[in-house]
């Protein structure tokens, strides 16, 4: 199972270790990730500015994909909606190939068929996966009670997706979750957005989102949120002491990337999926985990 | 994505965007209906409204709207049209001048460089050049 890697822009800078703990986690379970070095960003900060040319930007990794004969895996649900709406676009409107084709040629691209687009949670959900995840399994995770943050763009615009998952009721992540033995949780606001995309314009309500997240995760009883898509990480886990200080709360839930606990859970070693690089302390829940 | 204003008359006002939005529960100044409403008495000047850079494209109103109205995907034109206006607020043209100077928003450093040899990550190209072409198309 080949796929191109396709990263964006926050991930490389931001959120090492979610790019590490899906390579650790990948390999387990041999899935090849290829890094292909002229990706760029996946198009969707610019659609508050232009729908045309985030397309264009959008459809020039497509094609580079293409022509390497690769789908793409993403572990950003920004670019994930991006890069399937584009590709939707693409396949279902009259005249558009034509037109993006034509935008693409003066950097001598081009689109025939664009590849699959799948985000790496989903692709870990499917059958022959889970099931090979569920053999691979080497520690009990004994149940932990876990918070799942779906977001947004993994699940939506629903229209940008060939096989969409119903955005009123997610269910891929608990199924990866209950499969490697943690509990994941029913809390109050489970469906809200982490507010991330408000952040540069309205730093107040993003800060308001992100905190009755927090609290609602701490009431529930959860021992650490799982998270998949690094604005998401930004908003919970790089946020979370300046939301403690600012509203008085003491709050200290680690945030975890999918990949990082699957990794745990397939007795991989905790500095290997970058355990030690999460902004919330995560050395309470691994000796918990771990019994060391 | 980039949809035409006109779906907006679509709107019968019932309110459920507003209900399912998660920024309209928390800053009461920003109300999705509002600016249906105001699109359909065709507001001229409404894409200069402040109100439209509040959404948090969480996508709840589209999937929800029983109308089949692409709430957000109208927000989206309205900021569209906002910057063909030549309003474009600073935090897109950061990202702008990032993307034309190296094809991504977080450009990569020596020191970021460091950090991912680190982490036991593989180099990254600095930058990806040709995406600025695409930038200039006209808006
Ligand atoms: S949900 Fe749809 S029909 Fe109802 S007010 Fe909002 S846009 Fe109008
Ligand atoms: S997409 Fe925007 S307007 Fe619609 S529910 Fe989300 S924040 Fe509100």
């Amino acid at each position: 199972m080949r796929y191109a890697l396709f990263l964006g822009c926050t991930i490389p800078a931001r959120s090492r270790h979610y790019e590490m703990s899906a390579l650790e986690v990948a390999k387990a379970l041999s899935i090849e990730l290829i890094y292909l070095e002229n990706f760029s960003c996946c198009g969707f900060p610019l659609k508050s500015y232009s729908a045309e040319i985030a397309g264009s930007v959008a459809g020039r990794n497509l094609s580079i994909a293409e022509k390497e004969r690769l789908n793409i895996v993403t572990l950003c649900s920004a670019c994930n909606s991006m890069l399937n709406e584009e590709r939707m676009r693409i396949l279902h409107e009259k005249g558009y190939l034509e037109a993006i084709n034509q935008r693409l040629g003066k950097l001598n691209q081009k689109i025939e068929r664009p590849p699959e687009v799948i985000h790496f949670a989903k692709l870990l959900a499917r059958g022959e996966l889970l099931e090979s995840l569920k053999q691979r399994v080497k520690r009990y995770l004994g149940g932990l009670p876990i918070a799942i943050h779906y977001g947004c763009h993994y699940l939506k615009p629903s229209s940008a997706f060939e096989d969409p998952e119903d955005p009123e009721d997610p269910s891929s992540l608990h199924t990866i979750l209950t499969s490697i033995g943690a509990r994941p949780l029913i809390y109050k606001g489970q469906k809200d957005c982490c507010g991330g995309a408000v952040l540069a314009f309205d730093e107040e309500t993003a800060s308001e989102l992100a905190k009755a997240k927090l609290l609602n995760v701490k009431e529930a009883g959860a021992k650490a949120m799982v998270v998949i898509c690094p604005f998401c990480s930004v908003m919970y886990d790089d946020g979370q002491k300046s939301i403690e200080k600012k509203y008085e709360l003491q709050l200290g839930i680690p945030v975890l990337f999918l990949p990082q606990l699957i990794g745990l859970a397939l007795g991989l070693d905790p500095k290997s999926l970058g355990l030690n690089l999460n902004t919330v302390k995560t050395k309470q829940l691994l000796e918990e985990l771990l019994g060391s | 994505m980039g949809s035409d204003l006109r779906l907006g008359t679509l709107c019968y006002g019932c309110g459920v965007c507003t209900s399912s939005c998660p920024i309209a529960r928390t800053n009461p100044i920003f109300d999705p209906r509002q600016i249906l409403r105001k699109i359909i008495v065709g507001k001229e000047d409404l894409y200069l409204e402040n109100t439209i850079w509040l959404c948090s494209m969480c996508y709840n109103c589209q999937e929800r709207c029983p109308q089949g109205v692409p709430v957000a995907d109208l927000i989206f034109s309205l900021r569209n049209l906002s910057c063909r206006s030549g309003s474009v607020p600073q935090a897109i043209n950061l990202q702008l001048d990032s993307i034309r100077a190296s094809g991504k928003t977080y450009p990569l450093d020596e020191f970021d460089m460091k950090k991912r040899e680190k982490a036991g990550l593989p180099r990254l190209k600095e930058k990806v050049t040709d995406v600025a072409m695409l930038l200039e198309e006209n808006l």
